[in-house]
């Protein structure tokens, strides 16, 4: 059975944040920052390494927690956000030091189990040549911060 | 443990290595770059109160960990091209604690001239599933 979801038009959680906002940021991965999530996820690949490869490529899973929740927005004060749904396409791998273009938009608020939740899409692009990298929906729910969950 | 070859066949299944949840990956990957002045940021991943105050027994792992380690064994299994043919959807079913074992898990579902496709999920040490979703490897490009 399809869960009953009620559309909002606003959420407590995301003061001032509505559906059709967008936001575009410019993100370069540097080796450093690379690195930093190999360590973070054990995956030390040659593909994502300096010298492992002719050119390394992005983790795939960075490109991915770029947009993660409060990468850009965190929600109010007295509320916590936690991931709960997540679809990614990944179109083409993205490259150590390669200029990056980011862009998010606020697709729905709905409610659900008595709960809010927000759904953002994402894209990320080339910014030399570019070439879509991957696509996302995330969807994002909220606890109020000593209500429990 | 992953074959050398994988064959895809339909029902064949496949894990990643178990991964520990510690403090010090859970703030890689949530607490900001290393070299920020104010690292960690502060929030449910990587401070105890703030967890605890969001009803957490304590920091929580991040959920895009669980991700990345989906995403690992999809390039073991699929290599660099999944990165250009692949496709994931998951839902994060449980907060993942430090301390936690996990493990990425893949059971081929489908397999015709057009693609792959694979229930996906990741189990903590006690068996509890965390995420669970599919995934699917296109013969053809990833749909721009």
């Amino acid at each position: 059975l399809a869960e009953t979801t009620t559309p909002l038009k606003a959420i407590d959680a995301l003061p001032g944040v509505a559906v059709g906002d967008a936001v575009e940021m410019d993100v370069t991965v540097t080796a450093e920052m690379n690195e930093q999530f190999l360590f973070a996820q054990e995956d030390y690949d040659q593909r994502y390494l300096p010298g492992g490869a002719e050119r390394p490529i992005v983790h795939p899973g960075l490109l991915v927690h770029l947009n993660a929740p409060g990468f850009r927005v965190g929600p109010a004060s007295g509320w916590s956000g936690v991931a709960a749904r997540d679809a990614v396409t990944f179109v083409s791998p993205a490259y150590v030091d390669e200029p990056l273009k980011v862009t998010w938009t606020v697709a729905e608020f709905f409610e659900k189990r008595n709960r809010p939740y927000w759904v953002r899409e994402s894209l990320v692009r080339s910014a030399d040549d570019g070439r879509l990298v991957l696509r996302r929906r995330l969807h994002s729910t909220f606890n109020r911060i000593g209500a429990g969950s | 443990v992953i074959p050398p070859v994988p064959r895809f066949a339909v029902g064949e299944e496949y894990s990643g290595r178990p991964k520990v949840i510690s403090v010090a990956r859970t703030r890689a990957a949530a607490g900001g770059p290393w070299d920020a002045p104010e690292w960690p940021f502060k929030d449910l991943h990587t401070d105890d109160e703030i967890a605890r105050k969001s009803g957490f027994p304590g920091q929580i792992g991040v959920g895009s960990a669980l991700h990345g380690y989906v995403i690992q064994l999809m390039t073991v299994l699929f290599g660099t091209r999944w990165l250009s043919h692949g496709a994931l959807d998951v839902r994060y079913l449980r907060p993942i604690l430090v301390g936690d074992v996990v493990t990425a898990r893949a059971r081929v579902t489908r397999r015709d001239d057009d693609a792959i496709g694979l229930d996906v999920w990741v189990t903590d040490q006690n068996g509890n599933t965390m995420m669970a979703g599919r995934a699917t490897f296109s013969a053809g490009p990833s749909s721009a």
